[in-house]
């Protein structure tokens, strides 16, 4: 196996580089749907990659009140800890790179970072739409924060393991987890939508109120690469959600051995998380933006006990032998 | 050995590698920042403003400690082991409960 093998993985496959052109391939996808259901016509296929090159291209600035240190460190650190998420999640086997107990708690640790980072953007911008910003996006994180934690970790409970592969193989051998927790499925789509900022929960990025928010003075190469992380963000959290509601790698009836279980696997992934970018590009075009305080009261009041709901009915079931 | 360059710390610290590695070039193929006072002042929609950092006092601290006891004890009922240790977990439940109620009430 070696340290190349490792190396290979970390940085093309499924690592840097394929997270690099899939999340921009996902972001097109949702531009694209997006426009069309505003009936226009929406960008070429190499947009999103274009529009990286062209940031980086740029002149970052960084503001003379601004910290340059945490400036600079925050988008840096914001991007490794998304990629490092996605490497943990099982993409096209039942085992992700580097299965271990507990991965489906890093994962979810990890995904809980960028908000953390857009606050730290924020705050370290010393502009006060960039505090306003900061401050929304971490009230934005109490709110959804708790939802998406009862949703992701209601599989892990149902099945009373720990582990991404274990639930996999769980979801192989009975049923797809949507089935007996739909509406775990619709909090996890719901709760990923707030985590990445978007519309309706993109008010700490309100382009009418606060310009761009924690971002507004962010430039450059730190501005492609906050951008690169939101869409990195996007593609582990809609993996993770295929992963622990809809098989992972499974299409139903299909089982295959060695090679071409990886390809079927694969584009099983694609499917799945292209499916899941297509209704959060639905959700962007068919809703306005919800206040904070509207969003918060929403998430604590019906998303929290409505995941609670689900998953004593799912525990209920189980206890009862029908799961 | 090679596995441990997948643990998590070790991948993370690689990714931050990468990460710096790619603000590098962006850095090295932009135009360099010459400092002029219009373009480093800080952003208020073309007013000028008195450059001072700003504090801001946030309102909703309360919403805060709500988030921080139901998520703390969300993740330490997940994690309970079964068995008579079960019974510390409802016991936390129950404290948990009391401090939501008191929140509530504020």
């Amino acid at each position: 196996m070696g340290v190349a093998m490792a190396i290979i993985n970390l940085l093309i496959f499924p690592g840097f580089i394929f997270l690099f052109f899939y999340s921009l391939f996902c972001e097109y996808v949702d531009r694209k749907v997006y426009a069309r259901l505003q009936n226009r016509v929406g960008p070429p296929l190499y947009q999103p990659l274009s529009d990286f090159f062209k940031l980086m291209s740029k002149e970052g600035l960084v503001p003379e009140m601004a910290d340059r240190k945490m400036f600079t460190a925050v988008p840096i650190f914001g991007m490794a800890a998304v990629v490092t998420a996605f490497i943990y999640i099982p993409i096209w086997s039942a085992d992700s790179l580097f299965p271990f107990t507990g991965d489906i708690i890093v994962v979810a640790y990890l995904l809980t970072l960028p908000a953390l980072f857009l606050f730290l953007a924020g705050w370290h911008s010393s502009n006060v739409f960039g505090i306003i910003g900061a401050f929304r996006a971490l009230t934005q994180l109490f709110g959804y924060e708790v939802p998406f934690f009862l949703a992701i970790l209601s599989p892990a409970l149902i099945t009373g393991v720990w582990k991404l592969s274990d639930i996999v193989h769980y979801q192989l051998d009975h049923v797809w987890f949507i089935c007996w927790l739909p509406l775990s499925f619709i909090v996890a789509i719901i709760s990923l939508g707030g985590k990445l900022e978007r519309v309706p929960f993109d008010s700490p990025t309100a382009e009418q109120e606060i310009v761009a928010g924690p971002l507004a003075e962010y430039s450059g190469s730190r501005l492609a690469l906050m951008r690169l992380m939101v869409d990195i963000e996007m593609v582990a959290g809609a993996t993770l959600i295929s992963v622990l509601f809809l098989g992972g790698f499974d299409i139903p009836g299909v089982h295959l051995l060695g090679a071409p279980a990886y390809v079927v696997g694969f584009i099983s992934f694609v499917i799945k998380t292209l499916l899941i970018v297509f209704i959060l590009a639905c959700i962007r075009a068919l809703f306005a933006r919800l206040r904070i305080d509207q969003m918060v009261n929403m998430c604590l009041k019906w998303l929290a006990p409505m995941a609670m709901f689900q998953l004593l009915v799912a525990l209920g079931l189980k206890f009862a032998g029908i799961i | 050995m090679s596995q441990i360059l997948l643990y998590p710390p070790v991948a993370f610290i690689i990714f931050l590698l990468v990460g710096y590695m790619l603000f590098r070039l962006g850095e090295a193929t932009g135009p360099k920042s010459g400092v002029g006072a219009g373009k480093i002042s800080t952003y208020a929609c073309g007013e000028d403003i008195p450059g001072k950092k700003v504090q801001y006092s946030y309102h909703l601290f309360h919403i805060a400690f709500f988030f921080t006891v139901l998520h703390v004890a969300a993740l330490v009922i997940a994690t309970v082991p079964s068995g008579g240790v079960a019974l510390l977990g409802i016991i936390y439940l129950l404290i948990a409960l009391i401090t939501v109620v008191i929140l509530l009430i504020d």
